[in-house]
Formats: structure tokens, C-alpha cells, sequence
């Protein structure tokens, strides 16, 4: 009898945490397609048009007209908040995709493989963690040039031997599973088994650092825009934004304040999706919802 | 009768803290077809080694095995897939066997289709196995971890034999089972021996089962095999110390 009721209590509790991890998701997810839908169709929602300049009103407070002030060109801050969430959120995904794609798929392979080949890999993504990544983002960038696809290209060197490694760690584990060793014996070629088996069971980990990565990305490539070697002028970015406006902190500090709020809740935003994404992701709680199920 | 598998002289050393442990140390058996040979022996001895090798998971180090006449120790790549579709082995942990991302009928046509059969006629063939297991065909549509070690033991048997191999090794296949579904499962593999004409290489390290299945028993020890005989001769007039002691132990 006892036992059946704190039976019934764990379940309960089980199922009310499980509950709140969904409603949580769930609320995060919508906030970030919102911004995703904000950035998408920036163009259309702004105002003003974010390069326009008018230096009448240059360095306008916030006011019902500019509701985000005016920067020294007398340009909008509000439409180029919004359009530079645009060109941040489209960086710092497209960083992530590549980084995550090549490192996934170069972690799963000297994972899967081992020997030598396994070796030499992970030695080469040992000499890019073995540079402080910031100095070395800058150097390539430096070298590539300006420009916000160069900024990807320089910070995507420096971090997918991140998610290489967590890969092939994730890979090493789950090669030793007797499931791979069935898709053997039922005839399965490497390609099969790496693609039907690995993958799919090492997505959760992945997928989390993943979404975590996001905030970091954006705050980097906010850094190496800060340094004049991202977005050029006259696109709107939120990193260059904050360089352009660090000389009016105290005179004008909403130039540098809005940018700086925007990369502040959309990094903010996308760390909590990422842990809520492990806290769904969680094997235990997915243990209790397939309790329930049965 | 002709030997379905023929293992000749097999070794296989592994390393460990910079010395060479040997796990399998010149190990020769047959397996008749139609036979079931019961492999016995205490954890460590090199059981599954012999297992792995003859499965062509772990290579082998010296020796031969021979599958109907065909020497496959060297055998790779597209070769391995010929290989497979005569040998097919049962593991330990049924649940662990199956992906946990892939229903179990799936996990059942993977094999079907790996051999070039269409996917519907391999649906078809893994429901139709799944019932000659005892599983209705509702249970091709769960995942591992929504069916219980009984059921997904029996799926994993209903995989092994989809494709009709001629030996199929069942690496202690009923240890992670409770005695009732072990009884089920060990009267399920006499039915299927006697229906589909199989050979087995039955793996455990419980007397009493081996006794229960098996034509023929190796004992083993220390990665070589120390005594053979029928189940009977083993049990009750064993040779050696070391059977005496496993025995003992047993009964």
C-alpha cells in the first residue's frame, strides 16, 4: 500500500517535471522563431531605412519618433537594430551549421575508423585549440579580409574541432553498442552504419552544444565585428554598432545600449533554448514519458 | 554429415598493460549440420572471443575458419555480406542489440534488405518471422525499450533467422533472462532447430541449459578447450579438474 503510494507520487512528480521541460520549450522555441520571423522580414518591419542618414537629427535621444534615439548620422537605431538582427542571426546560424556539420561529420569518421588516420586528425584539432581562438580568428580574418562571410569563414576554423571531438568521443561509445555489431552482421556497409546507427543516437549531445553555441557565435563575431573586421559599414551588425557608438557611451549611450541590449537577449535567449533542449533531450525524462506511455 | 563450420587451430591474443594475454590459444572444433554445440566455461575463458572470430567482428590472429567448405578468415568488405547471410549470431543483452531509434520490424528488415530483397516483401518477411517467434506483428512497430527482455530476445531471434543461416551462434543468449522466459526461449530454439534445420553454436556458461539443448559440449578454460563430449559424458563422468570444479559449482 505504501509503496503503491509513493509509487503514485513519483510518477506524479515525474510527469509535473517533465510537464514544466515541455512548457519551458515550448516558450523559448516561440521566442526564438519570433526573432528568427523579426530577422527574416526586417526589411518590411523597419521604419526608417537603417542606412539613411540624416544629420539634422544625429544623436536624437529616444524619443516616440525614434523610439531607440538616433546615432551620429541621424540614422534610426530602432530600424537598425532590427536590421542587424538580421545579419547577426544569419552569421552566427550559418557559422554554427558549418561548424557543426564538419565537426559532426569528421568526429563520427575518426571515431568509426580509429587507427592512424583517427591520430593524425585529432592531433591537426588539437594545434587549433592549442591557439587562444580569438587571436587566431583575428589573424585569419585579418588575412581574408573584412566582410561577415570572412568573419565565419575565420571563427569556423578555430571551432569546429569542438564538436569534432564531441562526436568522435560520442562515436567511441557508441561503436561499442552490440546494436553496430548486429547492423554487421545483418550485412550493413560503413556508410549504413555510420548514417542509420551512430548518427542518429549521438545527435542529442551534439544538437545541445549546438544550440548553446549560437549566443557564444553571435558574442564572437560581435567581437571581430567590434574590431572592424566584420559586417563593413554601412550594414547594420550589432557588433559594429557597439564599435561605432563606444566613443558616446557617456554623451549618447543609447547607441551604444540598444545594440548592446539586442545581443544581450537573443544571446540570452538562444543559451536558455539550448538548455532546455538538453533538459528534453535528457534520457531520463525521456525514460519517465515512455513509463507513462506503457 | 558435413560440417557446416569448420575452426582450425584459432588464436587470438589481446593487449594488456604492455603484455600479451591470450585469449583463445589454439582452439579446433567442428559444428556438424545440423548439430548444436554447446561452448561452456567460466566468464573471461574466451567464450565470445571465439564468437567474435568466427563472426568476423574481431579479426583473427592465427588459424582458419572454414563455413561450408568456404574459408572466410580472410573474407572482407562485400565478401563479409555472402558470410552473413550463412552466419547469424544472438547477443547477450536483447535490448541492447536492437537500435534504440529503430522500431523493431525495421531492425529485422535491415538484414532482408541488405540482401536485396524489396522493402515490402521484407516487411512481409519480418512480421511473418516475428510470429514464428511467438511476437504477434504489433510488435514490429515498437521500439526496444517499449517491449520487455523476453519479447526483445525473441525479435532479436526472429532477425538472426529471417535470412536462414546455416549456424546461428547464440552468444549467451538467455543469461540476462528470468528462468521462465529462459525455459520459453530455450524451447523456442529446440522448435526452430527442428523446424528450419539449423546448426547452433550455444554459448552460456550454465550446465544445466547446455545439458538442456545441446548435442555436443566443449569445455573451456583459460582460452583452450580442455574437454569435450556429449552433455551426459560431461556431466557425469567429467575428465578434467576444471570440469569437475564447474560442475560442481552447478549442482
Amino acid at each position: 500500500m505504501e509503496s503503491t503510494i509513493i509509487n503514485s507520487i513519483t510518477v506524479r512528480v515525474h510527469r509535473k517535471k517533465k510537464d514544466c521541460t515541455m512548457m519551458k520549450f515550448y516558450v523559448f522555441l516561440i521566442l526564438v522563431i519570433l526573432l528568427l520571423l523579426v530577422a527574416a522580414f526586417a526589411p518590411q518591419i523597419v521604419p526608417y531605412d537603417p542606412c539613411a542618414q540624416d544629420l539634422m537629427n544625429a544623436l536624437q535621444p529616444p524619443s516616440a519618433e525614434h523610439p531607440f534615439g538616433t546615432d551620429r548620422y541621424g540614422r534610426d537605431m530602432l530600424s537598425r537594430v532590427v536590421m542587424g538582427a538580421q545579419t547577426t542571426i544569419y552569421a552566427a546560424l550559418l557559422l554554427v551549421g558549418i561548424i557543426t556539420v564538419f565537426g559532426t561529420l569528421v568526429g563520427i569518421f575518426c571515431g568509426y575508423k580509429g587507427g592512424k588516420i583517427d591520430s593524425l586528425i585529432m592531433r591537426i584539432s588539437d594545434v587549433f585549440l592549442a591557439f587562444p581562438g580569438m587571436v587566431f580568428a583575428i589573424a585569419v580574418a585579418g588575412v581574408l579580409g573584412g566582410g561577415i562571410n570572412n568573419a565565419v569563414v575565420a571563427l569556423a576554423c578555430i571551432s569546429w574541432p569542438k564538436f569534432a571531438r564531441l562526436a568522435r568521443g560520442q562515436a567511441l561509445s557508441v561503436k561499442t553498442m552490440p546494436y553496430i555489431a548486429a547492423a554487421k552482421l545483418s550485412g550493413s556497409g560503413p556508410l549504413k552504419i555510420v548514417f542509420k546507427h551512430i548518427l542518429p543516437n549521438i545527435t542529442g549531445p551534439i544538437l545541445v552544444t549546438a544550440t548553446l553555441d549560437i549566443g557564444t557565435m553571435m558574442m564572437e563575431l560581435a567581437g571581430l565585428s567590434f574590431l572592424g573586421l566584420g559586417a563593413m559599414p554601412p550594414i547594420a551588425e550589432w557588433g559594429s554598432m557597439m564599435s561605432d557608438g563606444r566613443s558616446m557611451l557617456q554623451t549618447a549611450p543609447w547607441v551604444i545600449l540598444a545594440p548592446g541590449c539586442a545581443i544581450f537577449i537573443t544571446v540570452m535567449l538562444f543559451n536558455l533554448l539550448g538548455d532546455t533542449v538538453r533538459d528534453v533531450l535528457d534520457p531520463k525524462t525521456k525514460r519517465s514519458g515512455n513509463w507513462r506511455k506503457k | 554429415m558435413s560440417a557446416v563450420l569448420e575452426v582450425k587451430h584459432l588464436k587470438k591474443a589481446y593487449k594488456h598493460d604492455k603484455e600479451m594475454v591470450q585469449a583463445v590459444n589454439n582452439v579446433s572444433f567442428e559444428i556438424n549440420s545440423g548439430e548444436c554445440l554447446g561452448l561452456v566455461g567460466e566468464s573471461g575463458c574466451g567464450k565470445s572471443t571465439i564468437a567474435k572470430m568466427v563472426t568476423r567482428l574481431e579479426a583473427v590472429d592465427e588459424g582458419e575458419i572454414c563455413l561450408n567448405d568456404w574459408a572466410i578468415t580472410r573474407v572482407s568488405g562485400k565478401a563479409l555480406r555472402s558470410v552473413y547471410q550463412q552466419i547469424q549470431m544472438v547477443f547477450q543483452m536483447p535490448v541492447d542489440s536492437f537500435n534504440p531509434r529503430i522500431k523493431l520490424g525495421e531492425g529485422i528488415m535491415e538484414s532482408l534488405i541488405n540482401q536485396g530483397i524489396g522493402r515490402r516483401e521484407a516487411k512481409a518477411k519480418a512480421r511473418e518471422y516475428l510470429e514464428i517467434c511467438g511476437l504477434n506483428k504489433t510488435f514490429a512497430e515498437r521500439y526496444p525499450h517499449q517491449v520487455s527482455g523476453g519479447e526483445c530476445q525473441r525479435a532479436s531471434i526472429a532477425r538472426a533467422i529471417a535470412i536462414k543461416p546455416s549456424l546461428l551462434i547464440c552468444d549467451e543468449a538467455t543469461s540476462a533472462l528470468d528462468v521462465t522466459v529462459q525455459a520459453q526461449i530455450i524451447k523456442m530454439l529446440k522448435c526452430l532447430k527442428k523446424d528450419l534445420g539449423m546448426s547452433y553454436l550455444f554459448i552460456s556458461h550454465d550446465l544445466a541449459l547446455v545439458q538442456e539443448i545441446c548435442d555436443r559440449v566443449m569445455v573451456m578454460h583459460n582460452g583452450s578447450i580442455v574437454e569435450q563430449g556429449t552433455p551426459d559424458e560431461i556431466i557425469r563422468y567429467p575428465k578434467e579438474d576444471y570440469t569437475k570444479k564447474l560442475i560442481d559449482s552447478v549442482f
